[in-house]
């Protein structure tokens, strides 16, 4: 085994050149990042309104962004040498980049629909370093043949085995888990994730922008509505539709993204694979899990859904934003998966926490309820004054004032939900955010630092909120509001050094 | 509870935050004067001399009331294991940072810092950075290399556990 690999070591120890596909990528990078600077003597000659130097120019362009990507993919060289990934490029500007193996934190493989025709990868190196030294994205090979993207991954991957150990035989992979079709289409409907979908729908919008009349219809049935009924109709079936869509297209989203997820363990690397047409290939070392979290959305909740993630230290899975264990889990299927996929995690997550202080209440009450109210009735006052100018929709600026007894409903599912428990070395934690409910279990060897802070009012009360800070993709916070303040100092000051 | 970081930051802080206060404040000031005068000349009166006065308020705070009270507060210690900060004026902060979890320690000063040979420290996490602001220089220095050392020791007693 080891002789194979010095054999596939030796064919990345001098500098290779990516697959002439590439070429592609490159070509269209250049329009990017020239296509600006050419804009402004386009329009020049489109102004003087001469269709032949138009056409010279624009054929001119063309042949300089072939040239130069011809050039940069010429000069775009990458090898392993010694401890480390080399990559130089760069046509006027040489630049050098060499990642040691040390940071690389995660090696994903990506096709595209190209990509599997001509049986290619992008190769995606994910690089430690979190919000402060960022320098994401720096190692992507674009394209590469399948067969070469698997052994960089073997050889850049984060972890000791596949450097010397015996590679991994088939049998032990024992332990997977599929996303079934059922539940990807769940994991759609109930997803909530606005985010997905603006994007999605603004590519789709423009797409058949010119081949379908969206405006004209729009207009259309708007002013019927607001002709026969009344102009809130209107309005209410214009949000009515755009949720509906939101609402479709985040199901696609969803599929787009998850569609075949399949998670398996081999030894104490994580593989995952997902996608509809680029396919996804995340390997994750466990050692680099820095904590666990169920998140049960708002609509998922009622149905004791939710997604199991990770956060592993300066690495985010493409087009997820985070790292997703399994993008759909009932509450009891996550202490069984995590015993098989995360033993040290197992056993953690459903036990009984220790309420938040009632306190809490009037903590709530006057550091957020009535600051946010007023700010509301301030913006009434402002809307109703912007809105009687022109005698429209007056009833309208009223609309703020129903956010109101929203603040006591989250203060009330906040203390019902939250909670804390410490067990071993692992802090649980329990909360609430934008609807969401968070569970957080935390190795007390991974918080980075912990913050314990107080109001006033808390001061007078012995409340406490205390934050955890995880290294993650970025810098990422768990807190837990309206706490004891006895037993928030007590976790607050809790060590548990792995040399004590 | 546990017992309260007992250093506190150089004396002279308080005046290098108040003149701070001051130089803000004047911001602050010669940008509200326009936006008081058009409100003056587009709602009323009330409203232009009703931004001056919130303006006015608040330099007297950042002058005034702040420093002295940031100064009390402000706390730090630093232990083997770990280093432990007090600090906010209204809504208090008690932060832990294991030394285990500290990449790198930086010293700086502004011009103003420079004047009254002063330093800030800033400690850097994988997640976080921290500052204790206005220490003596040489305080500073020492306690940066302190902290490194320190630092550098833990990572070496438990390089395999954490990346």
């Amino acid at each position: 085994m080891t002789q194979t690999l010095n054999k596939v070591e030796n064919r990345f120890s001098g500098p290779r050149r990516l697959h002439p596909f590439a070429l592609f990528y490159l070509i269209g990078k250049n329009v990017k990042e020239f296509g600006f600077a050419f804009l402004p003597i386009i329009f020049g000659v489109v102004q003087k309104g001469n269709f032949l130097y138009l056409l010279f120019l624009l054929a001119g362009i063309a042949l300089f962004l072939l040239f130069w990507s011809i050039l940069s993919y010429l000069r775009y060289r990458y090898w392993i040498t010694g401890e480390g990934l080399r990559i130089e490029q760069g046509v006027l500007f040489h630049k050098k980049r060499y990642i040691p193996l040390s940071r690389i934190q995660g090696v994903e493989l990506e096709q595209n629909m190209l990509h599997r025709l001509i049986g290619l990868v992008k190769v995606r190196i994910d690089t430690a370093g979190t919000g402060l030294d960022n320098m994401k994205g720096e190692g992507t090979l674009s394209a590469v043949t399948k067969e070469e993207g698997e052994l960089l991954k073997e050889l850049l991957s984060p972890s000791l085995e596949v450097k010397e150990g015996p590679a991994y035989d088939e049998a032990a992979s024992l332990w997977s888990w599929k996303l079934s079709f059922q539940r990807l289409l769940i994991a759609g409907a109930t997803s909530g994730n606005i985010g997905v979908f603006i994007a999605f729908f603004f590519t789709i919008y423009n797409l058949f922008d010119q081949l379908l009349p969206w405006d004209q219809w729009y207009t259309e049935i708007f002013t019927f509505l607001a002709r026969e009924y009344h102009s809130l109709a209107a309005i209410f079936f214009g949000l009515v539709l755009l949720f509906f869509i939101s609402w479709i297209f985040s199901i696609l989203g969803t599929i787009l993204l998850y569609a075949g997820f399949t998670i398996r363990k081999e030894g104490e690397k994580i593989i995952i694979e997902r996608g509809l047409f680029s396919r996804y290939t995340t390997t994750l070392s466990i050692r680099r899990i820095q904590s666990v979290h169920f998140v049960e959305g708002m609509l998922r909740l009622p149905f004791s859904y939710g997604t199991l993630r990770v956060d592993v230290s300066g690495y985010a899975m493409k087009g997820a934003g985070e790292t997703v264990l399994a993008p759909l889990l009932t509450r009891e299927e996550v202490e069984p998966f995590l015993r098989t996929f995360l033993p040290q995690f197992a056993g953690k997550w459903d036990g009984e926490r220790k309420p938040l202080s009632p306190k809490g209440w009037i903590e709530a009450a006057l550091f957020v309820w009535l600051p946010w109210s007023l700010l509301l009735i301030l913006i009434t006052f402002a809307l109703y004054q912007f809105l009687n100018r022109f005698r429209f929709l007056t009833s309208l600026s009223f609309l703020p004032l129903s956010i109101i007894p929203l603040f006591p409903l989250a203060t009330y599912f906040y203390l019902k939900d939250g909670g804390w428990r410490s067990e071993g070395h692992f802090v649980i934690f329990r909360f609430r955010r934008r609807f969401a409910r968070y569970t957080y279990i935390v190795p007390q060897q991974r918080i980075q630092t912990m913050t314990l802070s107080q109001s006033p009012i808390g001061r007078l009360l012995h409340t406490a909120n205390l934050t955890a800070a995880i290294a993650s993709y970025k810098v990422v916070t768990v807190p837990l509001r309206y706490m004891k303040e006895e037993e928030a100092s007590l976790l607050f000051s809790m060590r548990s050094y792995p040399n004590h | 509870m546990r017992e309260e970081p007992l250093e506190r930051l150089a004396s002279n802080a308080v005046k290098v935050w108040r003149i701070q206060g001051i130089v803000t404040s004047l911001v602050l000031f010669a940008l509200s004067l326009p936006i008081a005068y058009m409100g003056w000349r587009f709602i009323h009166l009330i409203t232009g001399i009703l931004l001056l006065l919130i303006v006015l308020i608040l330099g007297c705070f950042l002058i005034f009331i702040f420093p002295p009270l940031r100064y009390r507060r402000f706390r730090y210690q630093v232990h083997e294991e770990e280093i432990d900060i007090l600090k906010g004026v209204w809504f208090t902060k008690r932060i832990l940072i294991p030394m285990v979890k500290v990449q790198h320690v930086d010293t700086g000063q502004g011009p103003l810092l420079r004047r009254f040979r002063l330093a800030n420290v800033t400690i850097h996490t994988a997640a976080s950075m921290h500052e204790i602001p206005a220490l003596e220089t040489e305080k500073a220095e020492a306690l940066r290399d302190q902290i490194a050392a320190l630092a550098r020791v833990k990572e070496d007693a438990e390089d395999d556990t954490d990346p």
